[in-house]
């Protein structure tokens, strides 16, 4: 269930192939997506750990809970439903007890 | 600094209408948004590089707002988009973060489209990944073209969750079925408050008709009452409610999902107005806190203006007429525009709106959440998702003496967090409401401080010089 496409391909083409960097492993993405959408795609749901060390996702999608932040490219706190994803980016889930590394 | 005539905050149906009636009255305006594009969740605009290939019933929206956001800037409007309004101050001026980079802007008029929040009604595991809301739900099929899940569950309240489901539906998704909390006996015995909205409930009939050809049921007075999942969603438990919305115990349902999309109603985002000082009162059949405004939409705060779901909740076409009327009447105020033709349009507007807000009051009394759903909260429920507090330590480390919002975010911390409040007001409103034995109106609201959402500190860094006097703290 987990690895089923979840990108919808009757309505949409698609913009050009990117990949990103998440924790270390290569992510297919497509430019235009956000950062959660890509996950979501790739059967990442699992966006953080909270520093309590529970699981979070994307929760409401228009960047106002704050659930879904993840480190980009160094900067901590992105919130990963609105940010597009680029080339290259590094994405970096955070880990419980291992806030900042 | 920069200055405009007119600053509107928010680009979604409310702020473009706003913007381009200004802009057409011959005023310069500038749109702010904090997302990529503009349309706002209503008019949501596919991301670039994403081409809708059909014009689907999906799209209908969209493509409307693309016409509607092509218009305004023929009329003149500017949009920076990616704009993040963090901060107002006393004469008006906004500090804004977009780039990389914050900065101040001191508008003539400003009007605010700040839109609405998703209302946050907790269970037992409604952090996990996998829940979301529906709005989160219809954004990345809209704007992405991603569906959320493989099996999903919507639960909750109202029409929005119906279209969003028919939506997914339509895009191929898999849904295991809708969840309307309010009993079916009880919309048909409102029926006659919605006499007369013949295209609407054609609306609803085809979004029906859209879910029963996918062969997904519609279930009526019942809901999720918990989800479960080892850190992801892997289920959720169903209940039957009764009038009052309590879970009736032996009515319970294990249904196998990996998303749950939940939808009960919106909240209007009224911080950016508390924080300019504009009085604001409790109306739950607008929304919650939202701002008194006049006949101009104008706040109490003269020159501030607030229109759309900020303004209470009452649907895109009441956003879009409010939107005129402020636009038009902030022109006015600053000698633009025809006074009698303007007169005119403002009338025939009000007109039109007249119906819709009174349409808006009957929808969000009928699918009003009710008090009996506060009892799905277990010790271990979370309340503030950003800083982990549950309903447990809420409701047995509140000191006897805090019965309101703001004394129970200084001392218990919720609404501290990241989104400063956004998701959990509400939702701690009617615990502590409860839990004091107070009314929600009478434990009022957190307090608004900038920056209104994170902004990071090397933002702030060259802003120093560019900010007002700090207001005389003897004022408040």
């Amino acid at each position: 269930m987990e690895h089923e496409p979840r990108r919808v391909s009757a309505f949409f083409r698609r913009g050009r192939p990117v990949q990103i960097d998440v924790d270390g492993e290569p992510v297919q993405a497509f430019e235009g997506e956000t950062i959660a959408g890509a996950l979501l795609a790739s059967g990442r749901r699992i966006l953080r750990h909270t520093p309590k060390g529970s699981a979070r996702g994307v929760f409401c999608g228009m960047g106002a809970c704050f659930d879904c932040i993840v480190e980009v490219d160094g900067d901590p706190g992105v919130r990963s439903c609105i940010t597009p994803v680029h080339q290259g980016m590094k994405v970096r889930t955070p880990k419980p007890f291992q806030r900042g590394k | 600094m920069t200055s405009t005539d007119v600053v509107v905050v928010g680009a979604g149906p409310a702020g473009i209408a706003a913007a381009t009636q200004t802009a057409r009255a011959g005023a310069s305006v500038l749109v702010l948004d904090e997302y990529s594009q503009p349309g706002g969740q209503y008019y949501r605009q596919p991301a670039e590089g994403i081409c809708p290939t059909s014009s689907a019933r999906i799209f209908e929206q969209s493509e409307r707002g693309h016409s509607l956001i092509l218009e305004a800037k023929q009329a003149g409007v500017a949009f920076r988009c990616e704009a993040l309004v963090w901060g107002a101050f006393t004469d008006g001026t906004l500090a804004v973060h977009s780039a990389g980079t914050s900065e101040v802007i001191t508008p003539g008029k400003l009007i605010l489209a700040c839109g609405a929040y998703d209302r946050s009604v907790a269970f037992p595991g409604w952090t996990l990944p996998g829940v979301m809301t529906a709005g989160a739900a219809q954004a990345l099929l809209k704007g992405q073209g991603i569906l959320p899940g493989r099996r999903i569950l919507m639960a909750g309240t109202g029409p929005l969750q119906v279209a969003v489901a028919a939506q997914l539906a339509q895009a191929g998704a898999r849904l295991v079925g809708v969840l309307e909390a309010v009993k079916l006996g009880r919309l048909v015995s409102s029926g006659p408050r919605f006499w007369g909205q013949w295209g609407r409930l054609r609306e609803g009939l085809q979004y029906w008709r859209t879910l029963r050809s996918a062969n997904v049921p519609l279930t009526f007075g019942r809901t999720v009452i918990r989800a479960i999942g080892d850190g992801v969603l892997s289920a959720v438990v169903t209940a039957e409610l009764d009038d009052d919305w309590s879970a009736i115990p032996g009515t319970e349902a294990e249904v196998q999902v990996d998303t749950l999309c939940t939808e009960f109603g919106l909240v209007p985002n009224t911080r950016l107005a508390r924080l300019l000082g504009c009085q604001i009162v409790y109306d739950p059949a607008r929304g919650g806190l939202v701002p008194l405004y006049d006949d101009a939409m104008q706040s109490s705060r003269s020159g501030v203006f607030i229109v759309g779901e900020a303004a209470g909740i009452a649907g895109a076409k009441a956003a879009e007429l409010q939107g005129r009327i402020a636009g038009i009447s902030a022109a006015l105020q600053l000698g633009k525009g025809d006074p009698y033709q303007c007169g005119q349009r403002i009338a025939a507007a009000k007109r039109e709106l007249r119906s819709e807000l009174r349409f808006a009051r009957s929808l969000n009394e009928t699918f009003a959440v009710k008090p009996g759903i506060l009892k799905l909260l277990t010790d271990d429920t979370i309340i503030c998702r950003c800083e982990e507090i549950t309903a447990g330590e809420f409701r047995h480390e509140r000191p006897a003496w805090i019965s309101t919002l703001d004394a129970a975010r200084t001392v218990i911390r919720v609404g501290m967090g990241n989104c400063q409040g956004c998701m959990c007001e509400s939702l701690v409103a009617q615990l502590l409401a409860k839990e004091a034995g107070r009314k929600i109106a009478e434990v009022g609201s957190y307090h608004i401080r900038p920056p209104l959402k994170p902004i990071p500190v090397g933002a702030l860094a060259d802003l120093s010089e560019k900010l007002p006097p700090p207001p005389n703290r003897m004022e408040h």
